[in-house]
């Protein structure tokens, strides 16, 4: 495809990729290469090894591989340095990274490049008839990743920045509906760059005094309307300060109904004070469509029932993922069910306040089946701790 | 003591120091010159919490 003349998107598609890495991805991915043809012809990153047929395929469609002079690696993560040792096999072609990149690179196949560049940050280099400058933006989402910024076309390969797990027949992001498209991108910050949010802030601050006409992620679709830039700009800077948002997000485990009882109870009673709230039953939903919504949290609830003493698996695996993904300024609250381990609950509030939440008073528990009078009690704890008393009730 | 960069995750060890920084095994993380970045990440000193 054609982008603008001269410029290719080579997008090797991932159709049959449902998981990565734990992730879901319902639409599938795409592993976004850049041929840019000319003087010298530059390949800027590549895809999965599996992807090596459909990859060479696209390029070869183009011009012939060995013509490629030079290859821009801005990551050096498998699902787009996954085919430089072949590119540069079949080219000769000459490496192109961080240095922190060419560490890791030599470091994931085991081989010292011959001809190889490592780019200072904020260096300029002409290649050819083409001129490039590259930014250096540890941690977004690896120490090694960069961006890199064709002066001439005001375009900036993104890397893994601004990018979305979508798979289709659309290149630019104004093909498919704004909503679908943004939520996508929501979801890939929540769950791959949310830690980083100080290293997203220099990252856009180094490109803020870029003119950029289209942006060209490693992942999903392009963002070419000006609109559509300075709006994902926006919203990665509002997601970078881990601002919250005015949802009640719900989450719980159940194992004989309980604990879902009550989940149920809490969500009613957020609906009545006019909260936005969603409920997420964790033997159904994914983690990471969980996490989708996390930005735009305010107040978190979770469940858990008691299971050998300790709170369910799948609620611990996600207390796990959120620690590491470092979500700050929300509150939170827990509830559950238990037969004779209570005492199991206080490692379930630490757990949330270890995974950055702040909790304003302690859970509410019941043992084995709520009945009327504790179902008042969780409505009563849900309204003095953790519900804003400012929050109006109003009629459903 | 050791200190965690908050935005990587690397842990700077006195035990060890940082070769490729010039800083021998001994050095605390408090004698550290300013210019002493993460190895990982590039981050400065004030990106480091006790580990």
């Amino acid at each position: 495809m054609e982008l603008i003349r001269n410029i290719f998107c080579i997008k090797a598609i991932d159709w049959d990729i449902a998981n990565f890495h734990g992730y879901s991805t319902p639409f599938g991915t795409t592993y976004n290469g850049y041929l840019i043809r000319g003087e010298k012809n530059i390949l800027i990153d590549t895809a999965k090894y599996y992807c090596e047929n459909e990859f060479f395929e696209k390029i070869e469609n183009i011009l012939p591989v060995d013509r490629i002079d030079f290859v821009i690696s801005n990551h050096a993560e498998m699902d787009h340095s996954g085919l430089i040792e072949k590119v540069i096999a079949k080219s000769n072609a000459t490496l192109i990274c961080s240095p922190k990149g060419k560490e890791n690179l030599e470091k994931h196949f085991h081989k010292k490049f011959e001809k190889i560049i490592a780019v200072e940050n904020g260096q300029i280099l002409s290649l050819g008839n083409t001129t490039f400058q590259f930014f250096h933006t540890p941690m977004v989402h690896w120490p090694d990743s960069m961006c890199a910024y064709f002066i001439d076309k005001k375009i900036l390969f993104s890397s893994d920045a601004f990018g979305q797990h979508f798979a289709g027949a659309e290149f630019f992001a104004d093909e498919v509906g704004s909503d679908i498209i943004f939520r996508e991108a929501r979801k890939y910050y929540a769950n791959i760059v949310n830690p980083y949010g100080a290293a997203v802030r220099k990252t856009l601050a180094a490109i803020s005094g870029l003119q950029i006409e289209m942006i060209l992620p490693a992942h999903g679709l392009i963002w070419r309307k000006p609109d559509d830039i300075k709006n994902i700009v926006n919203k990665y800077s509002a997601w970078a300060s881990n601002q919250s948002g005015e949802k009640v997000l719900i989450i719980y485990e159940t194992m004989w109904g309980s604990t879902k009882k009550m989940a149920e109870k809490c969500y009613i009673e957020a609906v009545k004070r006019n909260y936005k709230a969603e409920m997420f039953n964790l033997d159904i939903r994914d983690i990471s469509d969980i996490v989708a919504e996390m930005p735009e949290a305010k107040i978190v609830l979770f469940g858990s029932s008691i299971l050998h003493g300790q709170i369910l698996p799948k609620m611990a695996g996600l207390l796990t993922y959120l620690t590491g993904l470092r979500f700050e300024k929300r509150k939170a609250w827990t509830f559950g069910s238990y037969g004779w381990a209570r005492s199991s609950f206080e490692r379930f509030e630490a757990l949330v306040k270890a995974a950055g939440f702040e909790m304003p008073c302690n859970g509410y528990y019941v043992q084995f089946v709520p009945d009327e009078n504790s179902i008042q009690t969780l409505i009563k704890q849900l309204k003095s701790g953790i519900f804003d008393p400012s929050q109006q009730q109003e009629h459903l | 003591m050791k200190y965690v960069c908050k935005i990587c995750g690397y842990v700077y060890d006195p035990e060890k120091g940082d070769e490729n920084q010039n800083i021998p095994p001994g050095v605390q993380f408090n004698e550290l010159p300013d210019s002493w970045v993460c190895p990982e990440c590039g981050a400065g000193k004030e990106e480091f919490e006790p580990f």
